[in-house]
């Protein structure tokens, strides 16, 4: 449903139904003889978008969930050990020595960005080494290792002001250069890290509680812990690589879904997904139209969606706590 | 199923050292950890557990080495009601004692009908039927206790290891639970509980061990091994001793020194 009112949102004046027409006529259901450029439109550059966002927002809320569930801590987020410097490290080093080449189909700047992501990880790791089912070295090295990266881009983009506006709303978080290809590969991998993660979930709920009640109800907590942040931190390169850094997604939306769903990851984790999609999809129709024809970056839309939201949610059930 | 514990200890980086302890727990024991805070009690608890892996020496159960077991198997032999600690994410109770059945489950099985089964008895077992919906975090320390033990329970091992169970529990629920304890020694079971109560270890337990400064400074029956002499150089507090018609010692409050008998602390 959001899709095709999002299809119906844009530059060019679609309605609402010719958007679902183009779709049925791709499917090759029915033929309304719509024309080429309604087509193209919905086809080539809004589907891709859409699904982007969707594929972003459903990525982003899983790992935010479960990072907040191995770091035992509701304040956790997808980018905690660095990734989002990673993957702006790797964005900026493309657009620097040349944004329009390819590597096979994609782009070199979200290659570079998944390599800078990866990269961060097995850094962040390898530095902090494990430290006995206590994660906490590792979110320190997370943070240490953000602020180098920082550094560096800072850094590069004085050197090449020029291309600094583009460097800075890459980083914003867009999905004007979806297409495609990008989601094929996103959805390739954040689908494949969606379900792994969904059919752990009750690893997840256990791993919650802690080292020492998750060790003697039958899990190695170290080894579980690593599992579940390395998966995560694939679905969220992935995500990143593609469409920039999009903050609080994955920081609200599990706690959002919490409040209807409770903390059972088992129900969690599909509401989280299906949940973040729809804000993101929704969030991608207000910054494509709130200021129209110019766009305001998607991660600006979520903070301000979903800030006060969250902030009254929290009030309701606090009340209902207490009376 | 046999614990054997030989010359295990463990040694901290911040420098507490637990000294090598020897101890067989045979099944159907009910044995008890006693000593003053920071005697070395958890440490040993989380070598019997497989937590930590001894320094030097071994912890076996039937034979195997405690931490070589796979972890869910190990958790099907034996469990842990660990000391209340705050819980970050809010479970219902039925949810949490549910994850006493995680050992038996396979990555695609989830939950089966023998899983909902032993759900059920404990939960009509510890009287914890209107709870079941309950949030966790709406619990008092004492209800949140029962659901621990009843997760221990569905969990459905061997030994049973308890920290300090009876904490938030007040008299009648303490007593509950040491019954239930003696019950399930009774059946076969172990139970290793850490306890601070002198009183109950020496009514309830078979065997004990006295850790002080981390070393095991007694081990044996309770009732051969906690006396005033003892006590009073472990914990540093004279006791008055009682005996009972039926020949049970009690310790209570000497009056001398002005300290507590009660022995939480």
């Amino acid at each position: 449903m959001i899709i095709f009112v999002s299809a119906a949102f844009g530059a060019a004046d679609i309605d609402f139904i010719t958007a679902v027409k183009a779709v049925i006529e791709y499917t090759g259901l029915a033929d309304y003889n719509l024309s080429a450029t309604v087509k193209t439109i919905i086809l080539q550059i809004r589907l891709p978008r859409i699904l982007l966002a969707a594929i972003t927002g459903a990525g982003l809320a899983t790992a935010g969930a479960v990072f907040q569930a191995v770091f035992q801590n509701p304040l956790a987020e997808p980018y905690l050990l660095g990734i989002s410097s990673g993957a702006s490290l790797g964005a900026t080093i493309a657009i620097i020595i040349g944004a329009g080449m390819f590597i096979g189909n994609i782009g070199t700047v979200t290659v570079f960005a998944f390599i800078g992501a990866m990269v961060t990880i097995l850094l962040v790791i390898l530095i902090s080494g494990r430290s006995r089912g206590n994660f906490t070295n590792l979110l320190l090295g997370g943070i240490a290792i953000g602020y180098i990266f920082q550094a560096i881009i800072s850094f590069l983009m004085i050197l090449n002001q020029d291309k600094m506006e583009r460097i800075v709303f890459w980083m914003m978080g867009s999905f004007s250069y979806a297409d495609w290809d990008k989601v094929r590969i996103s959805a390739g991998v954040v689908i494949i890290c969606i379900i792994i993660i969904n059919i752990n979930a009750l690893k997840l709920n256990i791993l919650s509680l802690g080292t020492s009640e998750a060790h003697s109800l039958g899990i190695n907590p170290e080894a579980a812990g690593m599992f579940f942040l390395l998966i995560s931190c694939l679905l969220t390169a992935a995500v990143v690589s593609t469409s920039g850094i999009i903050g609080f997604v994955g920081l609200i939306v599990p706690h959002l879904l919490r409040l209807f769903t409770g903390s059972d990851h088992r129900k969690l984790l599909p509401a989280a997904a299906a949940g973040g999609a729809c804000l993101m999809m929704l969030a991608d129709i207000a910054a494509r139209s709130v200021m129209a024809p110019r766009e305001i970056p998607v991660g600006v839309i979520t903070a301000f969606i979903g800030g006060p939201f969250f902030l009254i949610m929290l009030r309701r059930k606090r009340r209902e706590v207490s009376g | 199923m046999k614990i054997t514990i030989k010359n295990a200890e463990f040694r901290y980086r911040q420098g507490f050292h637990l000294k090598p302890v020897s101890i067989d727990i045979e099944s159907g024991t009910f044995m008890v950890l006693t000593g003053p805070n920071g005697s070395g009690k958890s440490t040993l608890f989380s070598l019997i557990n497989g937590l930590i892996k001894p320094a030097a020496g071994s912890v076996a159960v039937d034979g195997r080495e405690v931490t070589s077991i796979p972890p869910q198997e190990r958790a099907r032999m034996m469990g842990m009601v660990p000391q209340i600690s705050k819980i970050t994410f809010d479970y219902t109770v039925e949810e949490m004692i549910s994850m006493g059945r995680y050992p038996y489950q396979g990555l695609f099985s989830g939950e089966s009908k023998s899983d909902k089964q032993a759900v059920d008895e404990v939960i009509n077992r510890l009287e914890l039927i209107p709870y079941r919906k309950r949030s966790i975090q709406s619990l008092s320390g004492g209800e949140y206790q029962r659901v621990l033990l009843a997760r221990v329970l569905v969990q459905q091992t061997d030994v049973l290891l308890l920290d300090e169970p009876g904490n938030h529990l007040d008299l009648k629920h303490q007593t509950m639970l040491l019954n239930l304890l003696k019950e399930e020694v009774h059946k076969g079971k172990t139970v290793i509980a850490v306890l601070h109560d002198l009183n109950q270890a020496l009514f309830y337990a078979d065997h004990g061990i006295l850790l002080d400064e981390g070393e095991c400074v007694c081990s044996g029956a309770p009732a051969d091994f906690l006396t005033r002499s003892t006590i009073k150089k472990v914990f540093g507090v004279s006791m008055k001793e009682y005996r009972s018609g039926d020949g049970y010692v009690i310790f209570g409050l000497d009056g001398s020194g002005g300290e507590m008998s009660r022995f939480e602390y």
